[in-house]
């Protein structure tokens, strides 16, 4: 009839192959989620010290700079290599960049890095990456932390009405 | 066998412990939420000069009688906006017994300085100014024409002139 009754029992070990497979495949790619993470020597993570929310009761508010104070704490924990740590925004709704691109900014109001390349100057916040500071490499691991205000900048135009959310997303990158 | 999956069972806590360390994450990137809510927002302030119109001559009466920066306006709006203009009774007010108690409001006019286009007053409220740009605050002088109809008793007439600010 055409079939290798002796070949049957040869049927149950065939998952046992894929899954090997499966198996290997996952061993080599795991380690390249982790990496993607971020290594144990640097890395970089961001709190919210009061809420990022901002709100308007009258026409001079637009008109007026609206300042959170000390609303972002940066921390940074480097060993290895100089980093460059970026900013940028991230929104959902695409009118969100229209309006509040260029018009959201990150104020340096302290920090305790001791070599850190780092500007007085507002870094205005874009879809764009817009650079930080730069955190050169020291000689054991340490940790770094840097506070920042959220400023909105007063409008000058007619501004579309609704609840705009958006991110403000931190990298370190090597230069 | 139970090695393997001992091993692959560890791994995603181990890639979880080096995102999940804070609750805004820890890695190469990181980053927070935040949002603005934005209302529609407008005002108009209305600040009036205090001129009085004094009609004398038979032409006055004829051509009417132009007040120049009778008033300025300051618009101040989020969104595209119109102002309107409307009194609040059909007539003027007399300041004496003798003058007419139904000089029709209609004999008064108004129009943004720049613009040629006199709009004729009334009860009902008529766009005056419209956006043209889309500047946040704007600022305007306006002028009024007086062009009583005959048949009325002199005197001196005032009336309340109401403009308001609304969205396009």
């Amino acid at each position: 009839m055409g079939y290798n009754i002796k070949n049957t029992p040869n049927i149950g070990k065939a998952p046992n192959t894929t899954m090997y497979r499966i198996i290997i495949f996952l061993l080599l790619t795991s380690p390249l989620q982790i990496l993607a993470q971020g290594n144990g020597n640097n890395k970089i993570s961001v709190q919210a010290n009061r809420p990022i929310q901002f709100s308007y009761n009258n026409i001079e508010e637009l008109q007026q700079q609206k300042v959170l104070t000390n609303a972002l704490e940066l921390k940074l924990k480097v060993k290895e290599y100089n980093w460059n740590v970026f900013a940028s925004l991230v929104s959902e709704n695409n009118s969100f960049y229209n309006t509040f691109n260029n018009k959201l900014a990150l104020r340096l109001q302290n920090y305790d890095s001791y070599n850190a390349n780092i500007s007085r100057t507002d870094v205005v916040l874009s879809q764009a990456q817009a650079l930080l500071f730069t955190q050169p490499a020291v000689q054991h691991s340490q940790h770094f932390n840097f506070y920042y205000d959220v400023v909105l900048y007063p409008f000058t135009n007619f501004v579309p009405s609704g609840q705009f959310n958006f991110s403000i997303v931190f990298t370190m990158t090597r230069p | 066998m139970k090695r393997i999956l001992f091993i692959l069972s560890l791994l995603p806590l181990s890639a979880a412990a080096q995102s999940n360390g804070n609750a805004y994450g820890i890695g190469n990137s990181a980053s927070v939420n935040g949002s603005v809510n934005m209302p529609s927002l407008m005002r108009i302030d209305v600040t009036d000069h205090h001129k009085q119109v004094v009609l004398n001559r038979i032409e006055d009466y004829e051509n009417g009688k132009v007040a120049y920066d009778i008033a300025s306006l300051n618009v101040k709006s989020s969104r595209p906006w119109i102002v309107n203009i409307m009194t609040e009774g059909q007539y003027a007010s007399p300041s004496s017994a003798t003058s007419s108690r139904t000089m029709p409001v209609s004999m008064f006019s108004f129009k943004e300085s720049a613009s040629d286009q006199f709009v004729t007053v009334s009860t009902s409220a008529r766009p005056l100014i419209r956006s043209t740009n889309s500047s946040l605050e704007n600022s305007y002088t306006l002028d009024m024409l007086v062009k009583p109809p005959f048949g009325h008793q002199s005197g001196v007439y005032t009336t309340n002139i109401i403009f308001t600010l609304t969205q396009q």
